[in-house]
């Protein structure tokens, strides 16, 4: 990792660790602060910060700053003069990309997956899920908990629309750090952690995927990420609408049926892959809503039951959910998708799942959160990465 | 002035033609650089305690409005509104709608009014109403004409002076507001006012209108951000928000002043300009009023010319007191930019109650603003004025004032006749580097001649000295001084007969000074002979004198510098000086034959002459002279040379002296010398330890030259007072030739006598 270079898990550009520089940390009492011309640069953002210091020597771990004399292990990344997580260069850095159209429920699914690793699912497959840093305490805490689960006002409600990260607020623009770690026990059958991973999931406006441009950080995090989850609306295939009640459903998005091609076009461009050679990032289509879909769904599919997580990933629920979506997208008319995944991705699976759970009132309250099958497309990434081994495996 | 439209919000359908934030619609005509950095700018987010599901009512109410204004790419000025609108198409909370005017400047004219007026401007769009956001492309907008735009008094004068009352404490602390935006702006940190949404844009009214309008235009703002990496140069926030007024938060980013909890950051007292400014805005906002009426139409001020502007504005209308005013800003900034009409600044600096006390540092910056506003004003000779002269001198009283002052005048010769009569000229050595500076500066001036000629008639010699000596700097070599010196003496002391007759020595000092000893020797053979020397002033002449009897070379023998040395000496002696050493006497010493009247020399005195010369060239001279006298000495002489030798200042060298000598003399010199030494009685000190080296060399000499050894064995013995000595110089000579490294020695000296003469 350290030798063969990072991942920055705010701006995505890859760097070498003994290029990074460092960050002064003394208070302004102690040591003047400064303008961050790069930060400023690249985040827009405004107001002095502690010096930079360059990184002196071979591979160095600390640098001294010449004003104040004070010792700091901030590390900067070289590109963006972010603060990197303390693992970098520890562990391995994954980013896992979140891409779905204009009103998939990227937000919703993102502050209910965070919660469901955290609360549930975490403590069963004894996997810790720590924020990296303050920034992404307060914008979990702000953006995402706050109104879903605590409630503005006493209410729970939906979440606002996502700003698009073309704006200079950088709070759209920072992704949410996470530090994943991974408990097991060791011979003597000790605790101990068998692996530690940098989680990087970036919050994208729907709109922002239609940018063109390679280097706009949404399309980096996309074409650089280790692992995509690709949220689909399934009210907007036109199947589905006209077999349920016309009411309540969202007015048609013709973005839906571009997003999967677009994605894919992008990491061909990003990443330089030779046309025909299938992409190796593993894909989880997962389609959203599952709470709407039901009485579309034959009762007796694996579906409408929950995956037993518990000592592992279950596969052979995965497979069956993978196997019986499919069959329901070739009903559905939706041949074109499935041939766009099996044609252009080696490794893939089809999901469904309910952020939610129920549907929000007409000002946006919802009575409760119910989440269905969340965690399942992540937890599919982080077995093909082999975080995560498969429930009764050895 | 037009100004071109951009409307950005989350709806069906935009330029995109997909649904989302994007721009809905805007003008043809902005460049897609700037519009991209609108969309950049046009961000909202509520606060975090805003209403979850707000009404109608609470919408116009409760939220915060965004106005911004910022320089775009292209350098045209964007104002936009920004305001919650709640939901968009699709039902979902946290749309807002942000409302652009591009300003296209006409010419150099600024916009109309403050940019924080434009909060009351009443074509401002809030929201996309729901019948409008169809599917279909929108028209483009048409551009606006400001000129016909209704601003509202919101931000009026009056409305901002009773805003500041309303409270006690409020005009201090905008003074501190502001203190704290100019630091601010020069560190790049911005100033953070947080307050509810009412109060808020007043704020911001109060602290952008106590600037310039040209100036507050450049300063970017926004009276509501939530997030501080988002502060511009003057930001406000409300409610709830990432901003934090805690000291170490507000220290590291922003200077904070939350006026909701009390916090406030670093910011510092206010400052003179600052207080008075907020002062005029409380109490007098006709004067602030008349004061940016005074600035319109001039170019922008730069944010460090706000305070000397303040203060020449109160110089012109009617401030008379000098301690109030910052002399050395105001004077400098009248002189820089056309501000005020010349004279009437300089009356009314000169009508101030007392002169202002000026800092050292700034005696020449004052000096040069007031000489600037001089000339500007067609009065060239400002320091003739009654009031202004107390004022130069006070200047010239400074440490290095007259200096720099003098450095700073015009280039008119009377202008700086007058000025070093007021000066006074004393002769001191500040006043000759005065000279020199000015001189070397005239060179250059095209109207020199006319300067110099007034020079002249005013006797400143030191400064037409100088202008010579600032030629002089500038040669390299003595090729290129000559050349120099033959301009100078055809193109200036030709013109100028008395500086002539007063500077010539001077002049023709500092070449020699600068020349070789081959260069000036000769040139002062010339002067000596000439009596041209003794005409000098006396510490000129002292100078050459000294640099000639420094550098007069003892040797080799040449009749010109024999000439000088001959010279010098006479000139010692008319003029009773005294050398030490005395090269002059030295080298005379030298001279072929003079060793004949040896007898006659005072040879105390010569060897005196010696003193102060160093103990190599002290021998070189006591070798080359013995060798001369030794050749034709008889005992008498030899043994009070060998007496006068005898002196503390040279015993360290004249044994060796001797024996050198000793080498170059012939077999008869050294035969009777021999004779001397072996009838020599037994001495103490030098003379023994010359007796040793000279036995030494005499017996290796008889040892290795047989027939002059049977010679001296038939005479020596018969000597009277030889003594026992020849009896001892015998055997030392039998043993020094049966010494096998004496034949070996003798034996090659034979070889390579032999080689040597047959190379000759």
């Amino acid at each position: 990792m350290g030798a063969s270079g990072e991942t920055c898990p705010y701006c995505f550009e890859s760097f070498r660790l003994g290029h990074t520089p460092f960050r002064c940390l003394n208070p302004t009492e102690r040591c003047s602060a400064e303008i961050d011309e790069k930060r400023s640069e690249v985040w827009g953002e405004a107001g002095p910060l502690g010096k930079v210091l360059p990184p002196a020597g071979f591979s160095p771990k600390d640098a001294l700053c010449p004003q104040c004399g004070e010792l700091s292990r901030q590390r900067l990344c070289p590109h963006c003069h972010m603060e990197l997580p303390r693992t970098i260069g520890q562990f391995r850095n994954f980013i896992f990309a979140i891409i779905g159209a204009k009103e998939a429920g990227k937000s919703h699914y993102l502050a209910v997956l965070i919660e469901q690793l955290r609360q549930q699912i975490g403590p069963e497959l004894k996997i810790l899920l720590e924020p990296a840093n303050d920034a992404t305490i307060r914008r979990y805490r702000d953006d995402f908990h706050q109104p879903l689960y605590r409630g503005r006002d006493g209410r729970r409600q939906v979440l606002d629309a996502t700003r698009s990260a073309r704006q200079r607020a950088s709070a759209v623009r920072t992704p949410l750090v996470y530090v994943l770690s991974i408990q097991g026990r060791d011979f003597f059958g000790r605790k101990k952690i068998v692996a530690v991973v940098t989680l990087t999931f970036f919050d994208t406006a729907g709109e922002d995927l239609d940018d063109e441009n390679t280097m706009a950080t949404v399309n980096k995090y996309i074409y650089r990420s280790d692992g995509i989850i690709l949220l689909l609306d399934p009210l907007q295939i036109l199947a589905v609408r006209e077999r349920l009640p016309p009411a309540r459903l969202p007015t048609i998005n013709s973005e839906t049926r571009d997003i999967l091609s677009r994605t894919t076009k992008l990491i061909l461009r990003g990443r330089q892959f030779p046309a025909g050679r299938p992409i190796p990032t593993p894909l989880a289509i997962a389609f959203s809503k599952l709470d709407r879909l039901a009485p579309l769904i034959e009762p007796h599919m694996q579906i409408h039951c929950d995956a037993n997580h518990s000592g592992g990933f279950d596969l052979q629920d995965a497979q069956a959910v993978d196997s019986e979506i499919q069959a329901l997208l070739a009903g559905w008319d939706c041949g074109d998708l499935l041939g766009q995944v099996e044609g252009h991705y080696a490794r893939h699976a089809f999901f469904a799942l309910s952020a939610l759970g129920c549907e929000p009132d007409d000002q946006g309250f919802l009575p409760r959160i119910l989440p269905r099958r969340v965690e399942d497309p992540f937890l599919w990434l982080l077995h093909c990465h082999g975080l995560l081994k498969a429930r009764g495996s050895r | 002035m037009n100004a071109l439209q951009a409307r950005y919000t989350s709806c069906r359908s935009g330029l995109t033609g997909r649904p989302g934030f994007q721009m809905r619609s805007c003008s043809s005509g902005i460049a897609a650089g700037d519009l991209a950095a609108i969309e950049a700018r046009n961000s909202y987010r509520p606060p975090l305690d805003a209403p979850a599901a707000p009404s109608a009512g609470q919408l116009a109410r409760d939220f915060p409005v965004a106005l911004r204004s910022y320089r775009l790419p292209s350098g045209a000025l964007a104002i936009s509104r920004t305001v919650y609108s709640g939901r968009d198409y699709s039902g979902r909370w946290g749309n807002f709608f942000a409302h652009t005017l591009v300003l296209e400047p006409e010419g150099e004219g600024l916009p109309p009014g403050w940019p924080i007026d434009y909060l009351d401007w009443n074509g401002w769009v809030g929201c996309l109403p729901p019948e409008e956001d169809g599917e279909e492309p929108p028209e483009p907008l048409p551009a606006v004409d400001l000129e016909l735009a209704d601003f509202g008094a919101s931000f009026g004068w009056p409305a901002l002076s009773a805003f500041l009352g309303r409270e006690p404490g409020r005009e201090k602390l905008l003074a501190a507001m502001l203190e704290s935006l100019l630091r601010g702006l020069a560190e790049r940190r911005p100033v953070v006012v947080k307050a509810g949404p009412a109060d808020l844009p007043l704020w911001i009214g109060c602290l952008q209108k106590l600037l310039p309008r040209a100036t507050a235009w450049e300063i970017a703002i926004s009276t509501y951000e939530d997030d501080p990496r988002q502060s511009v140069a003057l930001t406000g926030t409300s409610g709830q928000t990432y901003y934090l007024f805690d000291e170490s938060a507000s220290r590291q980013r922003f200077f904070g002043f939350d006026l909701v909890g009390g916090g406030r950051g670093e910011g510092g007292e206010a400052g003179r300009p600052a207080a008075t400014l907020a002062s005029w805005l409380r109490h007098q906002p006709a004067s602030l009023e008349r004061y940016f009426g005074w600035l319109d139409g001039l170019p922008a001020l730069g944010l460090e010319e706000l305070g000397p502007s303040l203060d020449l504005y109160r110089l012109l209308h009617g401030e008379r007191d000098a301690l109030e005013l910052d002399t050395t800003g105001l004077l400098a900034l009248a002189a820089r930019r056309p501000l005020a009409d010349p004279r009437e600044v300089l009356d009314a600096f000169f009508a101030l109650d007392g002169l202002p006390a000026i800092a050292t540092r700034d005696s020449d910056k004052v000096v040069q603003s007031l000489l600037a506003l001089a000339a500007a004003a067609g009065s060239r000779r400002i320091w003739r004025e009654p009031l202004a002269s107390p004022f130069f001198l006070a200047t010239a009283q400074l440490a290095g004032g007259k200096e720099k002052m003098m450095a700073l005048v015009g280039r008119d010769g009377h202008d700086l006749c007058d000025l070093l009569g007021l000066l006074g000229r004393d002769g001191s050595a500040a006043d000759r580097a005065l000279g020199r500076a000015l001189g070397a500066a005239i060179e250059t001036w095209p109207e020199a001649p006319a300067v110099r000629e007034v020079f002249e008639e005013a006797g400143a010699w030191e400064i037409l000295f100088g202008e010579w000596l600032g030629r002089l700097e500038t040669c390299a070599d003595a090729g290129e001084r000559g050349a120099a010196f033959a301009d100078y003496a055809g193109g200036v002391l030709a013109r100028l007969p008395r500086f002539r007759e007063a500077a010539l020595p001077w002049i023709s000092w500092t070449l020699l000074a600068r020349a070789s000893p081959q260069e000036f020797f000769p040139a002062l053979r010339g002067w000596l002979a000439g009596g041209g020397l003794q005409g000098f002033p006396p510490d000129l002449f002292r100078q050459c004198v000294d640099r000639a009897t420094e550098e007069l070379p003892l040797g080799p023998p040449g009749a010109e510098l024999d000439e000088v040395a001959l010279l010098l000496s006479e000139l010692a002696r008319e003029r009773q000086l005294h050398f030490s050493p005395d090269r002059a006497r030295l080298r005379l010493a030298l001279r072929p034959g003079s060793s004949t009247h040896l007898g006659k020399l005072q040879l105390d005195e010569l060897f005196g002459a010696l003193e102060g010369l160093g103990e190599e060239e002290s021998g070189e001279f006591l070798r080359r002279f013995l060798a001369g006298a030794l050749r034709a000495v008889d005992k008498e002489v030899h043994e009070k040379l060998m007496a006068a030798l005898d002196r503390p200042a040279i015993q360290p060298v004249v044994p060796d002296a001797y024996a050198a000598a000793l080498r170059e003399l012939d077999d008869a010199a050294l035969f009777r010398l021999a004779r001397f030494w072996i009838q020599a009685k037994a001495a103490g000190g030098l003379a023994r330890r010359i007796g040793e080296v000279a036995e030494d060399f005499l017996i290796d000499w008889l040892a290795g030259h047989p027939a002059e050894l049977e010679e001296a064995k038939a005479r020596f013995p018969r000597l009277r007072d030889s003594g026992a000595g020849w009896p001892r110089w015998l055997k030392r000579i039998e043993k020094r030739r049966r010494n096998p490294l004496f034949r070996v020695r003798g034996w090659a000296n034979g070889v390579f006598g032999k080689i040597s003469a047959r190379r000759q």
